[in-house]
Parts: structure tokens; sequence; C-alpha cells
């Protein structure tokens, strides 16, 4: 019992620095396109320290709630996803229970904000629903070609389909999937083109406007684990998942280089274009897989 | 002495006494017609009990038929003969209040006495004269009070009605000239028509009875004579002539001709005619009520539309669809003078005729619009009320395959039956419902109808719808109680052979009961 | 015991539906001074009826059809060939049952408190009644009372919506116009059956029409397409959606949580218990992938009207039209579940259906405590009513996490569910639209949240307090229904899975804390417990942190701009209105497409100028005479061949 507690706590610690790891890394590597040199790769730490001793404000005490709320909810999304096939406890993965914990970050977040009372807040907040909206048709779509193709919805199953080498992974035999995946990803990231939520000098970052000190030190977390969660999603659905935590972790990695790379060339989209696009073309080539993948792979109709 | 005679001549009583004693004393004549139609309802009571629910046949002037008129009391006679004494007391009481001149309750008396006559009768010219005196009466009734609307509707009524009793009066000296007798009976089991001339002939009488009944296209004068003729007449013509002309239209269309062989050749093709008008009346009939805003022309139309139903159901034949018209028949009988004293209250409390202009009346008197609500939730065939069984036992008949008189239409025609009639509650719930609503909805403050005359209800006005609304919920919790009656005079009217047996053979012969 | 048990199961369901009626119509006449009298009332009779559900669950027998009759008439009617109403107790309809009466118990605890002067509409005695019909119809066995439960439901129902004003009373019109075609379509079926089986049972139509597969399909189809448009038409489902709208909004407050939450069941209720099992054993026609084709089709209605609920939600400035929409949009998804007419696909509906009575019942009183206090419905008047009104914006929160499908809350457990039923049967391409519909019920749900209890407190609701003692238990009690529900979903999934056998069904293997799915199973407790426990690590961190300052609610940030300078109020700071106006310009030409109202409005219309044609012809007596002398003549020429 006091077993399970301890490695309960220890996946949330370590998910939370690896995520702050790989923002570190990120940050020198977008500022390496920009032909900076960038900050320390552990400068995420120092900055959620700094966040945490300074002083913070706040409107009411349901916007305290909301930035717990909202990054527990992700910290429980996390619990759920395998490692590199490590649990902390024992579950099957089910990628749904994930894909619905997830939007408590969201929902937490916004009703923290929200009690913040700054209109500009809640404008990123209806961008970034909007934006949900956009992107879950996709990954949706992609789990529904999971199923199609392996009848399960279990991560862990999903990763040791994936298990017998290379050309195995779902990156090759569902290439239009993947390209959908890594699409819905960048949304799910906040990441540009798809970063309107946060819109730095249009709605002056948006939900973040009230946030200070320890509330600011949260939501950085809850950025950090989201970026393991989401990235965790796409190694585990289309690279192979495993073996071991090193390789998931490096494959994670590569992942969100790539996002941040797009990141690093885009301009932002408007909201209803990006829904637009997300929703036919990402869209539509996960539909595409989903058909392949109900006609052709499983053999049934 | 044939005491049952009295049955149809009470009335007669009071005509001739109300005009003379009223030089006496002048409301001597409600007082009169009250304890007459009470005295007619508890004697039909009294005989019909006594009977064992037989049949009569009474023989006028010692003449047996077919050479004399008789009179047939069968259960069909008998029970809505009660039911005509029984509404047209309640009229009177709820007319208590109003001060009518001494003709008006001879003229009345004069209309139940041939309603009376009409459901009764044995002999076709007998009916053409009872028929005649209805009318008469009836226009003389319906410009009694306000001159203007009311003599329009009495001309409108008079025109068309002199039109189709000529055809009839035509009709009947054909039918004498090819058979050569005009008892009803007689005519039932005389030898058969040539085809063409019985399909005339059926035409022809038949269609002042689809003028009594408010069918399309008979009843331009409907509307116009609920509207101009007091309410109490109103009521009159809804319950007691809508009784008296589907009855009379039964023992016609169903006895002498569907039932007999005499009109063979005919049968189908009357059927059919019946059938495409009574449709015809349904569907017309609630489109027109949808967008009226006049109150009273609203339950003219609904009585179109139900009229239309029950002559729906003489066409489609069998003893259960029967039964249905019937019950549907005397459901509307009692919930239409239900409404219409309803509306006349209404009407003289906030002196305005259209519905939408009475906005929030029922919140002021709030029983009234119950009885309103309670009669609508009734026509529409919602449970809790009378109307539900009928419905229910009609559309049962109709989806049950049992064919139609008319061999072209076996199938088809009691399925387009039951689209139209199903059609027609849809319609008929939303107009209903809207103005009951309306009634009770609260009104804008400074336009609160009544306050100008603010009428306190009375006992006399208020106890006959109430007595009306308890009769339907009384039998919405236990329609077994009606329904066997209901099927018996059913029977009565389907049955030809019997009826040609007691009129022609074991009653006449026996000099008629009693 | 045993011996009594027939006993209690016969008085039971008599006196579930008898005593309503009879306490309804005794309020209507005699109580009529006493208003709050009526209310206290209702909620006994509605406690009787807890009452008896609770003597029939522990009498068992679920799915015996035991009958209890209730004599109309002293002998047969020929016509009909009965002379008493039967009712039976299935399964499905005391859960039905159970179901509607507890959350209507909870509401009715709400509306003693809510109906004082002020606010009082005076609906008690018709609202027991229906509920007597409530019972009615999920105990009839013969389609005698279920029509009869029906129709009273119907008539009862318009006079409570439209409750004297004029604007209630069209959208009580537009409701009920819908509902008397769906009662007409369902006579012309009901009746088919009966004279097809030749008796009134309902069990003798449903085998009736199995038994007619492979002999006269077309007949079948016709036939559950009645009944199919009457029960559509009552649970608002595509084509039929747009009524909600009008009528939960305009009704009552306290009545709009129990339209929402029981009364738009029914048409759920009629297709499982009469439709469904047509289609069942002895089917023989087409089928995709096991499935037969009408029910894919209507499963296809069922997901279309989830996302057009949705759409229209999103755009809606009224609170109570919003959740109108959403309660539509979970019909569509319930629709869709229960028509792959599987185990899982029947529990999956039965589950989420409990669940949102439960939810947005919850949902709809938070409103009316709300809409108590301010008098305002409209959303962005409002702002800020969580710092005064705590407990109402609890109950909001939890049961739109519920709604949205979030866990740990239950709305979590059937909706993964109801996919889980689409997974079995293959259907993945309508599963799409479902997620959607899923995903898009959170954007309405948080901007009700936000604008009415969130944002900036105007000046004129400073003062305001907390709802009175009797509605905060009310939604108390909702809340703490929904938690359960959510973490130990077996409490619901047991009894739901014990009437299957009843129905011929496989059991889904469950228990208290998980489900079995298809594709994978889930331990709906421990999720709860994950989630408990990430937040306590969360609230550690916020713990550890250095101490928070509070400010005031106008003092934010605004780029160094002084908006007092422009006369700020709360209420223009309050961000209520076009939430969602990129969104909505996207999908407006969708849904105007789609917009089944301005088709329904068309027909309406047009029959009103058809009415005002026909009666033209009965005012102009040249006309009249004329046009009868042309059908005169023409009957005699036509039919005197």
């Amino acid at each position: 019992m006091i077993l399970s507690v301890v490695k309960v706590l220890g996946h949330a610690f370590f998910v939370m620095a690896v995520g702050l790891l790989f923002m570190g890394v990120g940050r020198r590597f977008s500022a390496r396109f920009h032909r900076r040199y960038g900050p320390p790769v552990w400068q995420s730490y120092i900055d959620v320290i700094k966040c945490f001793s300074r002083k913070s404000i706040s409107h009411h005490w349901i916007m305290d709630m909301g930035s717990v709320m909202g990054l527990a909810g992700l910290v429980a999304a996390s619990m759920f996803l395998p490692v590199g096939r490590y649990l902390p406890f024992q579950s099957t993965g089910p990628i749904i229970v994930i894909l619905y914990l997830m939007p408590i970050g969201y929902l937490g977040m916004a009703m923290g904000v929200s009690a913040s009372g700054n209109p500009l807040a809640s404008i990123g907040i209806g961008r970034a629903l909007t934006l949900m909206l956009g992107y879950e048709v996709p990954f949706a779509t992609i789990v529904l070609c999971m199923i199609a193709a392996f009848n399960s919805t279990s991560l862990v199953s999903l990763g040791q389909a994936q298990q017998a080498g290379f050309l195995s992974w779902n990156i090759i035999t569902m290439p239009f999937g993947f390209v959908a995946g890594i699409i819905a990803l960048q949304a799910m990231l906040a990441e540009k083109p798809f970063d309107t939520m946060i819109a730095p000098s249009e709605i002056a970052s948006g939900p973040m406007v009230e946030l200070s000190g320890k509330f600011l030190g949260l939501a950085f977390l809850q950025h950090s684990v989201g970026i393991f969660v989401e990235t965790g999603l796409i190694v585990t659905l289309f690279l192979g998942g495993g073996p071991g935590v090193g390789f998931f972790i490096l494959k994670q990695f590569l992942v969100y280089m790539l996002s941040l790379a797009i990141n690093a060339i885009f301009a932002r989209y408007r909201v209803e274009q990006a829904t637009k696009f997300l929703w036919f073309t990402a869209g539509g080539l996960a539909f595409i897989q989903l058909v392949i993948n109900m006609y052709l792979r499983s053999g049934t109709i | 002495m044939n005491y049952i005679i009295l049955f149809l001549i009470l009335p007669l009583f009071s005509a001739f006494l109300a005009p003379v004693c009223s030089i006496v004393r002048g409301r001597f004549g409600k007082y009169l017609n009250i304890v007459v139609y009470a005295a007619g309802a508890a004697g039909g009571i009294y005989f019909f009990t006594v009977s064992g629910f037989n049949a009569y046949s009474v023989i006028i002037g010692g003449w047996k038929p077919p050479y004399g008129i008789n009179l047939y009391l069968g259960p069909a006679a008998f029970g809505f003969g009660i039911l005509i004494y029984f509404i047209a007391f309640l009229i009177h009481i709820y007319d208590l209040q109003n001060n009518r001149p001494a003709y008006y309750h001879m003229l009345f008396a004069l209309f139940v006495f041939a309603s009376l006559g009409m459901t009764m009768t044995g002999d076709l010219f007998n009916l053409f004269i009872f028929i005649e005196i209805g009318t008469i009466a009836l226009l003389g009734l319906s410009a009694s009070v306000s001159p203007g609307s009311g003599t329009r509707g009495a001309l409108k009524y008079f025109v068309p009605a002199a039109l189709v009793s000529m055809i009839m009066l035509a009709g009947i000296a054909l039918l004498y000239s090819s058979l050569g007798t005009l008892n009803i009976a007689h005519i039932a089991r005389s030898s058969e028509l040539n085809g063409s001339l019985a399909f005339l002939l059926g035409i022809g009488m038949l269609g002042i009875f689809f003028f009594e009944a408010e069918l399309f296209p008979f009843n331009t004068w409907v509307p116009d004579l609920y509207k101009g003729a007091p309410s109490s007449i109103a009521a009159g013509v809804a319950g007691i002539g809508g009784i008296a002309g589907v009855v009379s239209f039964g023992r016609v269309f169903l006895t002498m001709m569907a039932g007999s062989d005499t009109f063979r050749f005919a049968r189908s093709r009357l059927t059919a005619v019946v059938f495409i008008i009574a449709a015809a009346s349904i569907v017309i009939g609630e489109l027109a009520a949808l967008k009226e805003e006049d109150f009273k022309k609203v339950l003219a139309f609904s009585s179109v539309s139900h009229m239309g139903i029950v002559v729906l159901t003489f066409s489609i034949g069998g003893s259960v669809a029967l039964t249905a018209g019937l019950f549907i028949l005397l459901n509307h009988s009692v919930v239409k003078p239900l409404m219409l004293m309803t509306a006349g209250f209404y009407i003289k409390t906030s002196g305005k005729a259209r519905w939408r202009e009475m906005r929030g009346i029922a919140r002021r008197y709030p029983l009234t619009g119950a009885l309103f609500v309670v009669g609508a939730l009734s026509l529409m065939g919602m449970p809790l009320f009378a109307g539900f069984w009928g419905k229910m036992i009609l559309l049962k008949s109709l989806f049950s395959g049992q064919g139609s008189l008319s061999a072209a239409g076996q199938q088809t025609f009691p399925l387009i039956g039951a689209a139209v009639i199903l059609f027609s509650v849809i319609l008929e719930g939303t107009y209903f419902m809207r103005i009951g609503h309306v009634f009770f909805e609260a009104p804008p403050s400074e336009d609160i109808p009544g306050r100008s005359r603010r009428l306190k209800i009375s006992l006399s006005t208020a106890a006959p719808a109430l007595i009306l609304a308890l009769v339907v919920v009384f039998f919405g919790l236990r329609p077994g109680l009606i329904e066997g009656y209901l099927s018996r005079a059913a029977a009565d009217l389907i049955n030809t052979a019997d009826y040609i047996n007691n009129v022609l053979v074991t009653l006449s012969a026996a000099g008629g009961a009693l | 015991m045993m011996k009594l048990c027939p006993g209690i199961l016969n008085t039971g369901m008599f006196g579930a539906v008898v005593f309503p009626y009879a306490v309804g119509i005794f309020s209507l006449i005699i109580l009529k001074r006493w208003k709050r009298l009526q209310w206290a009332f209702f909620f006994l009779s509605t406690l009787f009826q807890l009452f008896a559900a609770y003597s029939l669950f522990r009498s068992g027998n679920f799915g015996s059809g035991i009958s209890q009759k209730f004599p109309f008439a002293l002998s047969p009617i020929p016509g009909l060939g009965q002379s008493a109403l039967f009712f039976q107790f299935t399964g499905l309809g005391f859960i039905f049952f159970a179901g509607s009466t507890i959350v209507t118990l909870i509401i009715s605890i709400f509306s003693l408190a809510f109906n004082d002067r002020d606010h009082a509409t005076g609906v008690a005695p018709l609202w027991t009644i229906l509920m007597g019909a409530n019972a009615g119809i999920f105990f009839a066995g013969d389609w005698l009372s279920f029509l009869i439960s029906w129709e009273v439901m119907g008539w009862t129902s318009f006079l409570i919506i439209a409750h004297g004003r004029e604007d209630s009373r069209k959208a009580a019109l537009y409701y009920y116009i819908l509902s008397l075609i769906g009662s007409s379509a369902m006579l012309a079926g009901i009746f088919i059956g009966v004279s097809g089986s030749g008796s009134m049972a309902i069990a003798d139509s449903v085998r009736y029409f199995s038994g007619l597969w492979g002999t006269r399909n077309s007949l079948v189809v016709l036939s559950t397409l009645f009944f199919t448009v009457a029960f559509f038409a009552k649970s608002a489902v595509f084509p039929f959606y747009m009524w909600p709208s009008l009528a939960h909004a305009e009704a009552p407050d306290d009545f709009s949580s129990f339209l929402s939450g029981v009364m738009i069941k029914y048409g759920v209720f009629g297709l499982i218990a009469v439709v469904l099992p047509i289609y069942r054993a002895g089917y023989v026609g087409p089928a995709v992938h096991g499935v037969p084709l009408y029910l894919a089709v209507l499963g296809w209605f069922g997901v279309i009207t989830a996302v057009l609920g949705t759409l229209y939600a999103i755009k809606q400035d009224d609170m109570k039209k919003l959740m109108a929409y959403s309660t539509v949009s979970n019909i569509g998804l319930i629709i869709a579940a229960l028509s792959m007419n599987s185990s899982l696909g029947i529990a999956a509906a039965l589950f989420h259906t409990f669940n949102h009575m439960v939810f947005k019942g919850g949902i709809f009183l938070s409103l009316a405590s709300v809409k108590y206090r301010t008098g305002e419905r409209e959303m962005h008047k409002l702002g800020g009513m969580a710092y005064r009104m705590p407990l109402s914006f609890f109950t909001f929160l939890i049961c739109i996490i519920a709604a949205a499908g979030i866990p740990p809350m239950s709305g979590f457990a059937s909706k993964w569910m109801i996919y889980q039923a689409l997974f079995e049967k293959k259907m993945l391409i309508m599963a799409i639209p479902a997620f959607f519909a899923s995903t898009g019920s959170f954007l309405y749900l948080y901007r009700g949240l936000h604008t009415i209890y969130l944002g900036q407190l105007s000046n004129r609701f400073a003062k305001i307090k907390e709802a009175p003692a009797p509605m905060a238990f009310a939604m108390l009690i909702m809340m703490f229904t929904v938690m359960l529900g959510g973490f130990f979903p077996g409490l619901v999934l047991s009894p739901v899975n014990s009437i299957f056998t009843g129905m011929g069904f496989a059991h889904i293997s469950q228990d208290l804390f998980s489900i079995q799915g298809v594709t994978t199973s889930i331990r709906l407790t421990s999720i709860g417990t994950i989630f408990m426990g990430s937040f306590f690590i969360v609230g550690f961190l916020y713990l550890i942190g250095k101490k928070r300052e509070h400010v005031e609610q106008l003092d934010t940030y605004t780029s160094g701009e002084m908006p007092e300078e422009w006369g700020l109020t709360e209420e223009k700071y309050h961000y209520g209105m076009h939430f969602y106006e990129p969104l909505e310009v996207t999908i407006e030409p969708f849904l105007k497409g789609t917009s089944m109202d301005s088709l329904f409005r068309r027909i309406g219309y047009e029959t009103g100028k058809l009415s005002g044609t026909v009666k033209r012809w009965f005012n102009t007596p040249q006309l009249g005479t004329l046009v009868l002398l042309i059908v005169v003549v023409l009957l005699v020429v036509v039919l005197g061949r």
C-alpha cells in the first residue's frame, strides 16, 4: 500500500521533471532556429522554483481551486500512460480515459482564470476550447483507427502489438494516421500554427494573464506534464512505445523537437482557420486511414 | 290509450300552452318547458326499462302500416330520445336567466318535437314533415335574439334547406310512383329498383340529411347560424339537431338503403358518396377551425368535423364501427352544448365575440374555463373523458379490416378514414388547446375582460354545464355502462330484417305493444 | 412474506398509478386556495410513489409479468375486447419508474421552497396527475393503459408548460402539435398490431410483429416507423429536435428540471420496450455488422441529433435554451447506443439515461435557484454568481463535469459504455460524430459555467443570498447522487444487469467498481481515487508555495490602461456575449441547411393559409351554393354510371 503511494508520487514527479527538461532543451533548440544562444537546458527548473517562491495574487478561492484542479487532472492522466511498459499501478492504459482526463486540465485552468475576472483570459479560454473541439476530431478518428486495426483501446496492448521490430510500428503501417496525429499533437500542445489560445501579442497570453507566483508555477507544470502525456500518446500509438524507459523518453524527445521545429517556422492561424484545418485536413487524413483500416486491415466489414 | 305516444307528443302540449298562458304570466313558458322536458326524459326512461329493451311499433290513427303511419321506438329512438329531452332540459335551465319572448318557447318546443319525431318515425313522408317543422322552428329561433347576424344565419339556413327539401320531396314522389309505398319498412321489403334510379333517389333523399348533419358541401349555414343564434339555440342545434339528423339518417341510409335489397344495385355507390362527403367534412371542418377568430364559429366548424366522423362510421359498416360512431355522437351531443353554454356566458360577460379578445377571462371564471377545457379534451379523444373510448373503438374497427359496405372501397376506405381521423385529431388538439389556454392567460393589465360587466355566474347558468361535464367524465371512467346500450342501438339501425319484422309483422299484428 | 408478495406487487403498481391521480384531482378541486399545500401534497404523493417503488423492489421478481387489473367496465366492451386495464411489472419499467420517482422527489423538495408568493406557478395539481400517468406508462401491460397514460401525460404537460403565459403557450403548442402527430402515428401502429394479434396486450403485439419477419417485412417496418415517429417526437430526436429549446426554456423553472430529466425519456422507454424487441430474434432482412438496417439508420439519426444539439447549444445566449439543447444532444447519444440492440448498448443507454436524469436535473435546479434570486435568464446579464451562491455553483460544477463525460463523475462511465457499444458493432464511422458531440458539450457547458457563475459580479447582485434551505438541500442530494454514480457504477448497472434475463439478453460483465467493455475495461473507482490522489499531490505543491494575496475583482491586468476612465463597470467587463463567435460563423451554413424549424414553420404557415381559403368558402353564399351544385352534379355524374 505504502509502496504504491510511493510509486504514484514518484511517477508524478518523474513526469514533471522530464517535462520540464523537455521544455528547457526545447527552448535551446528553438533559439538555435532563431540564431540565438538560448537559456541553459535546466532553465525551466529554475523558472518553476522561482515561481513558487514568489508572491502571488488571487481574486477568489475558486481561482486557487481551479489551478490545482488543472494540474491534478493532467497528473491523473499521466498515471495511466505506460512509460515504456512501466505503469505506476495495475491498469490497461485505456486511451479514452486519458482522452477524457485531459480536459480536466482545461476545465480547471479555465475555471481558475474565469474566476480572475479578466476578459482577456476568457477570450483565450474560448479559443482554447474551440481548438480542443478542433483537434478532438482527428484524434478520436485515430483512436478509431486503432480499434479497427487491433480491436483495442488499451495503450499497453497497442504498445505490445508493435514490438515486432521497426516495420511493425504504426508510423509505417498507418502513415496517414501518423500525419493526422502530428497535426493534432501540434494543436494539443498549443504550438504554432495552433497557439491562438496564448497569442501573446494579441490577448496578453490569454489564460495566463492573471497568473503569478505559484499559480504561474502550476501552469508551467501543467504545460510540462501536458507535453509528456501528449508526446507519450503519439509515441505509444505510432512509434512502438518502448522498450524500456530510456528509449521511450528518447522517442518523445524526437517528437517534441519535430513539433518545436514546426512551431519555429509557422505563423499563427486564426481560430476558425485552425478549426477548419483540423477538421477537414487532419480529420480527413485520419478518416481515410480509418476507412483503410476498416476494410483492408482487419478484413471484416 | 297508447301512453307511449306521450313520449313524442309532450312538447306539443308545451308548444300550444306557452303562448296562451304567457298572456297571463310572461315567464310561464320556460318553466313549463322545463317541467315538460324533465317529464319526457323520466317517462322515456320508465318506458324503456319497462319494455325490457325491445322495440315498440306504435300505430297512429288506427291504420296498420304500410297503409298508416307508425312510430318505431327501438333502442336507438328511445335512447337518443331520452338524450334529446335531457339536453333540452339542461338548455332551458341554462336559459332561465334570459327573458325570452313567448314565441321562443313555443318554437323551441316545436323544434324538440320535430327532432323527436325524426328519430322515431317509420314513414318517409312523415319524416319529411318533421324535418320541415324543425326547419321552420329553427328559422324563427335563430333570428329571435340578435336581428342582424341571427337573421343572416337563418337565411343561410333557409335557402339551401328549401332547395334540398324540394329535392327530397321530388325523391319521395319518385319513390312513391316506383314502389307504391312510403313506409320505411315496406320500402325495405320491396323489389329491387333499377340501379341508376336507386342511386338518384338515394342522393335526393340523403341530401337533406347531409344538410341536417352539417356535412360538406351542404353546410354553409353552420358557422353563421351558430354565431347569430343565441347560444342556447346553437346548443340545441348541435345537441338535439345533430342527434335527430344522424339517427334519422341512420334509419334511412342503413336500414332502408344499405340493409335492404331494394337499393342493392346502388348500394356501393351510395356508400361511396357518404364516405367521400363525410371524409371531406372532417378535413374541411378542422382546417376551417384552425384559423377562425370568432369563438362560436370555431365550435361550429368543430361540429362539422365531428358529424363527419359519425357519418363516416356509417359508411364503414359493421356494428362495431357503428357503435363507435354512436358513442362519438353521444359525446358530441353532450359536449358541444356544454361548450356553447360556456361560450354564451363568456360572450355575455366580456362583450366580445372573438376568443383572442377574451384572454384571461377564465381567471375570473375558472369553473367555466375548466369545463371548457374538459369539453375540448373529450372532443379530442383524450383519456379520462368519454370521447377517448369512442375514438378507440372506432380506430380498432377501422384497422381490423372489416370491409366497408362498398365493394370498391373494401380495403381502402377504412384506411383512408383512419388517416383522416388521425389527421383531424392533430388539428383539433391544436386549436382547442390554444383557445382553452388563452382563456387562462394573464391579460394585459388594463384590459381585463369582464371588468366592465361583472357578472356573477349564477347557479342556473353553471349547473347545466357542470352536469354535462360530469356526464362526460363519468362515461370516461366507466364506458362499459353505456356501451351496451349503444351496441343495441347500433344493431337496431343496422338490422333491417328485424326492423321489417317488428314493423310489418309482429307488432302491428298485435296492434302495437301496450 | 412470500404470500404477501403478489399482494404487494399488485398494490404497489396499482397504488403507484392511481394514488397520484386521486391526489392531483383532490388538490385541483379542493385545495384551490392553498397553493403551498398543493405543493406539499405533490411531495407526499411522490413520496408515496417512492415507497411503492421500494416495496416493489423488495418483492423482487424482475422480469415477471405479474399483472394487476383496474376494471373500467362490467363486461368486455365488444369493440375493444377487454373490460379492465392491465398493468405488468417488468424490470425495464421498474427501473424507469424508480429513477424518475427518485429524481422527481428531489425536485419536489426544491419546489416546496421555489413556489413562494413571487414565483408560484400553480401547476402542482396537474404535475401530480402527471406523475400518475408517468407510472402508468412504465407499468402498462395493454395498449389501453399505455395510451391513457401517454395522452394524459400529453395534455397535462401542455397545460403545465404553458402555465398561463402567452410565450409559454406558443412554445407549449409547438411541443404539443409534435406530440399529437406522434400520438396519431402511434395509434396507427398500435391498431395494426392489435388487429393482427387479436389482443390488446402489448406483448402480444410485439410477438405478432416479430413473427412477421420474412413474410410481410414492409408491414413491420411501416408499423415500427409509426412507433418510431411517436417516440422520436416525444424524445426530441432529429427531425423533431427543435421543441425542447422552446418548451424546456419557457416552462416553469422547476418543471424544466422534470421535463429535461424525466419526460424526455419516455420515447427512449418506448423504443426499448416496443421497437427493439421486434428487431431481435427472428429478424430477416438487410443488416449492417449484424445490426438490422432500420436500427442502424436509427443510430445515425441519433448521432445526427447529438451533433445538431451540441452545435445549437454552442450558439445560445439563454441558459435554459442551452441546457435544453444539451438534453437533445444527450438523447441523441442514448439513441445511438440503444440502436445497437445488444446488452452492452441497452445497458449503456439505460445507464446514461439515469445519469442524465440526475445531472440534468441538478443543472436545471441550479439554474432555477439563480433565476429565483436574480430574475434573469440571459447569461450575459449574470456573472459571478459563484461568489455569492457557492452551493449552486458547486452543484452546477459537479453536474457539468458529469455532463461533459469527464471522470470521475458518472457521465464518463456511461459515455464510455456508449462508445464501447458502438465499437462492439463496428460502427466506427458513427462514433466520429459521437465523439464530436461529446467534446462539443464541453464548450457550451463551460460557457454556462463562466458566464453565469464566474467572471465579474455585477453590482446589482452584490447582495444576493444563497438559495433557501430546501432548495439547497435538494441540490446537495443531486450532487451526491452524481458523485455516487461516478465512483460506483455498479449501483446502477447491477439492477440494469438483473433485468436482462427477463429481456432475453446476456449479462454485461461489471461489478461495483468496474465495467468490462469490448476494447478494454475500466475500473471507475480507481480512476476516481487516482484523481483524488493527484488532487492531493498538487495541493501539496500549492501549499509549499509562498502565500498568496487577495485582490479585488476589478483589479486586473489591463496593459497599463486605466479602464475606469472609460466608465468601466462590472457588467461591461464581464465577457459573456458571442463567446464562441468564430465557431458560430463556421458552423452557421451547416445549421441553416439542416434546420427543421423553418420547415415545420413553413408547414404550419401553409396550413394556416389553407384554413383561410376554406373558411372563405363558408362566408360567401354564392360561392357556397355554386360549389354545392357542382359537387352534387359531379357525384351524380361520376358515380351514377
